[in-house]
């Protein structure tokens, strides 16, 4: 069997240990193998290149209602910049990129070719409803060459409030969040708000951690708890991701480590924290709490977080935190947003923003970001986002990681911003310029650890032969990162030097739980009574099975991924 | 040369986009190059000379003369910036949209979304409109931005829906929804109206020529108290200029050149929305 020779480049792999030594790299059959003894049919030379495993985004915005809706609502976005804003978006020169376009609000394809082009290999939606899921597996389906999988809403659908406050024992629970997975053919659980957008729908506009929720009882703690151990006890390897409460609120760290303590030393992933790190102190009440979040992430191993950086400039705001949208509906610019209900399970708001340099709060934002990726100590625990497209759209991961890089850089963008921010920011004392070594793991080999992917995001034997090689630019990181020389998937050059050159399609990661559904007597039996009295969804179809998730998918290939051994059921 | 006349050859089988030719562009070419100019045509492209036949003209400023029966040519005047656009026959849809500048007449009807977010200029069309004109592109906040729109017949549909700035008149009838979610700028209208016209109407003003034509304000419209004398003199005046040059020999013009000498009743609306903008009744 033939095979490819990636010749001399520096392999960054912080999963084996690597960090930038010159390594030969074979591929075959679109894996990495040890060197065959026969020659190479081909001989790629990566020398003065950085080698990585291809970058994997945890949590973007991909798939799924809202993204759908997002870009129904931003039509402009969709339009040519480049002749003078108005036109349809015209074909590009690459007769395998198929037209489409967007900015904060991609199409599928576009998005599929602009994370390909910038050395991304898999994307992560982390909020798919599970009434939704179909929808959601077939627009990532509709993403060319990247892998992907997706996070399913729990913790604000009816039926398990109702279970919760009827002291429903874990077990249950536990079969639930099973059964939930295995339906909707996800990757993990991702909790909003817990049991606040629920909330919001019987008229209250906050929902602290201990405060009960008016009709069903239950506390965002309980929620958090139930979940946790749910998941723990059945071994998915990709812990509770938690987008906790009072999203964007001043004062907010209070709630964010309450929530933390409500783990009870449970492993969970916290999602987009740089919006949950607000102090109440300062001039405008608003500041930053990046070092109390920070300290406590750096005292507890079992979790993990994503940032949700924010950079300037216009973007759009989709989350199912129907309450925390609500909110900052005022805020929108252009005027104009989206809220809903979706099928009783969780929220839905879109709020186009743009985020502005000379504001107080935006500029703070910034930086408390960067102070977060700044000062957690361990980086197998941080994940790089801008949570696309809540921070900024995911084509600005190559600037962000110039941030993070270049301390000169940084300091230039923050003199730039509103006064106030440098003067009381902890960032302008952080020196820390983050290495290629810390990157590595923050954009590849985190996420695939984080989401138990054992032949991810890295470049051992038997590892997929994704990866991205990068021209050496230490003067300018910004510019190396957004063009890398050469993207592999799965074996196959699928950009090179900023061209696509091969589409293939995606892989769907999911997870396979083992649980009981007690399926005449238990909850199965129970929520397909409640889906064809309320639901618009028969309740033969509430599972998606392998054949038809091959469907959606478009034939892409199924990555199952086994949860621990040893969880009980 | 400044000016070129292009001839249609036949009736087009399909719809023709002319985005992109503009009198300013071809002027900065020579016949041949000109005559090759890509056009989609469908989901072809063409060159330009394979639909009409074209000939260079001596012109002061830079002019387009349209001779034909265009009513499957969309996007004429698309984005302009300056010169003159005649079309001597009926157009399609988009006539004028995004326009920024310059003057664009037309000799006969438009098809739908006529002058859409157009910023500055002025737009003449002889005959009727479809519906749309002065409004959005899709998803967009702000319809016509400034400039002044002329239709001498009737208008179609939802005319001026979100329309922000800039003058608009229309000589004859319009349709349902007219001066819909009105931003601002004034809306001149000769004739009657369909159903719900200043529907979500927040600011801008809404003037009815012939109060007689005129539907009953909606009820969430209320009579304005307000004292507008020295603001309906300025107007007023200003408007029957605007009936002098552009509607000479016209019902409408002689109908503007009179409201100096009427005194306007005046209702403010929409009070569900903002209920800034304004009905005017010169009686
Ligand atoms: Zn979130
Ligand atoms: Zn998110």
């Amino acid at each position: 069997m033939t095979w490819t020779l990636l010749r001399g480049g520096w392999l960054h792999d912080p999963t084996n240990g690597i960090d930038g030594e010159v390594r030969d790299l074979a591929i075959q059959g679109g894996r990495i193998v040890p060197l065959p003894a026969e020659p190479p049919a081909e001989v790629i030379d990566a020398s003065g290149c950085i080698v990585m495993a291809g970058g994997i985004d945890l949590h973007s915005h991909i798939g799924g209602g809202k993204v759908n809706l997002a870009r129904m609502l931003l039509p402009e976005d969709h339009r040519d910049r480049m002749t003078g804003g108005a036109n349809p978006c015209t074909p590009g020169d690459n007769p395998l990129e198929l037209i489409s376009c967007g900015h904060a609000t991609p199409g599928t394809l576009a998005t599929g070719y602009r994370y390909v082009q910038m050395g991304y290999t898999a994307a992560f939606e982390p909020a798919m409803l599970a009434a939704n899921a179909r929808q959601a597996h077939m627009e990532m389906g509709d993403t060319p060459i990247l892998d992907h999988g997706a996070y399913v809403l729990l913790g604000n659908d009816e039926y398990f409030l109702q279970r919760l406050a009827e002291g429903a024992p874990p077990e249950e629970i536990r079969d639930l969040i099973g059964w939930t997975l295995h339906a909707s053919k996800a990757m993990g659980i991702k909790v909003v708000n817990p049991a606040g957008i629920s909330a919001f729908k019987y008229h209250q506009r906050r929902l602290d951690v201990d405060e009960s929720h008016v009709h069903w009882g239950v506390t965002p703690r309980q929620v958090v708890q139930a979940l946790a151990r749910g998941l723990t006890d059945l071994g998915v390897p990709h812990p509770l991701h938690i987008h906790g409460s009072n999203l964007g609120v001043a004062g907010n760290i209070a709630s964010t480590l309450a929530t933390i303590d409500a783990l009870e030393g449970l492993p969970a992933h916290l999602t987009h924290v740089q919006f949950h790190a607000y102090g109440r102190e300062g001039p405008k009440k608003f500041s930053s709490a990046a070092l109390q979040l920070v300290e406590a992430v750096n005292a507890r191993p079992q979790l993990s977080i994503d940032v949700g950086q924010i950079l300037f400039g216009q973007t759009v705001t989709a989350s199912g935190d129907t309450m925390r949208q609500h909110a900052n509906a005022g805020l929108a610019s252009p005027r104009k947003w989206i809220g809903a209900d979706i099928e009783c399970e969780a929220g839905c708001g879109v709020v186009p923003f743009r985020y502005q340099e000379k504001s107080y709060v935006n500029a703070l934002q910034w930086a408390i970001g960067l102070e977060i990726f700044l000062s957690v100590r361990n980086p197998w625990q941080v994940v790089l986002t801008t949570d696309h497209p809540n921070g900024a759209p995911f084509t600005s991961y190559p600037h962000l990681i110039r941030l993070l890089m270049d301390r000169p850089f940084r300091e230039e963008q923050l003199a730039r911003l509103h006064p106030d921010v440098a003067a009381n920011s902890a960032l302008k004392d952080l020196k820390r310029e983050l290495t290629l070594q810390e990157i590595a793991v923050m954009t590849r080999a985190a996420p695939a650890k984080l989401l138990g992917l054992s032949d991810r995001g890295h470049l051992g034997p038997g590892a997929a032969a994704d990866i991205a090689v990068y021209r050496d630019d230490p003067i300018d990181r910004e510019r190396m990162f957004t063009t890398p020389e050469w993207v592999f998937k799965d074996g196959r050059v699928v950009a090179r030097a900023g061209r696509i050159t091969a589409t293939p399609v995606g892989g769907t990661h999911f997870v396979t739980p083992r649980f009981d559904d007690a399926r005449d007597t238990g909850f199965a039996a129970a929520l397909r009574e409640r889906m064809a009295r309320n639901g618009s969804l028969h309740p033969q179809h509430l599972e998606i099975g392998h054949d038809e998730l091959c469907a959606c998918c478009r034939g892409g290939r199924l990555l199952p991924t086994e949860c621990f051994e040893g969880a009980s059921t | 040369m400044n000016g070129h006349r292009l001839t249609l050859r036949q009736r087009l089988p399909l719809r023709l986009d002319l985005r992109g030719v503009l009198p300013g562009a071809l002027a900065a070419l020579d016949l041949a190059a000109i005559e090759r100019l890509p056009v989609a045509h469908g989901r072809e492209w063409l060159p330009l000379a394979e639909c009409f036949h074209i000939e260079a003209f001596e012109a002061e400023e830079p002019a387009l003369h349209l001779i034909g029966d265009l009513s499957r040519v969309d996007h004429l005047g698309w984005g302009l910036a300056g010169g003159e656009i005649l079309v001597d026959g009926p157009v399609g849809d988009h006539l004028g949209s995004t326009m920024r500048a310059g003057t664009v007449r037309v000799r006969g009807s438009a098809g739908d979304l006529a002058g859409v977010e157009m910023a500055g200029g002025e737009l003449h069309i002889e005959g009727d409109a479809g519906h749309f004109v002065a409004s959005t592109l899709p998803g967009s906040m702000d319809g016509l931005r400034g400039g002044l729109i002329c239709i001498h017949g009737r208008a179609g549909d939802r005319l001026g829906d979100r329309m922000r700035r800039g003058t608009l008149i229309v000589g004859g009838d319009v349709g349902d929804f007219a001066a819909s979610r009105l931003v601002a700028g004034s809306v001149l209208l000769g004739g009657g109206a369909g159903a719900h016209p200043g529907y979500g109407q927040r600011r801008g003003s809404l003037v009815w020529l012939q109060p007689d034509a005129a539907p009953a304000p909606p009820t969430t419209f209320v009579p304005g108290q307000g004292d507008t004398a020295v603001f309906w003199q300025l107007f007023a005046r200003d408007l029957a200029g605007l009936g002098a040059r552009h509607f000479a020999g016209q019902a409408i013009a002689d109908a503007l050149a009179a409201l100096p000498a009427r005194r306007p009743q005046r209702w403010r609306g929409d009070l569900a929305v903002d209920g800034q903008g304004e009905w005017l009744l010169p009686r």
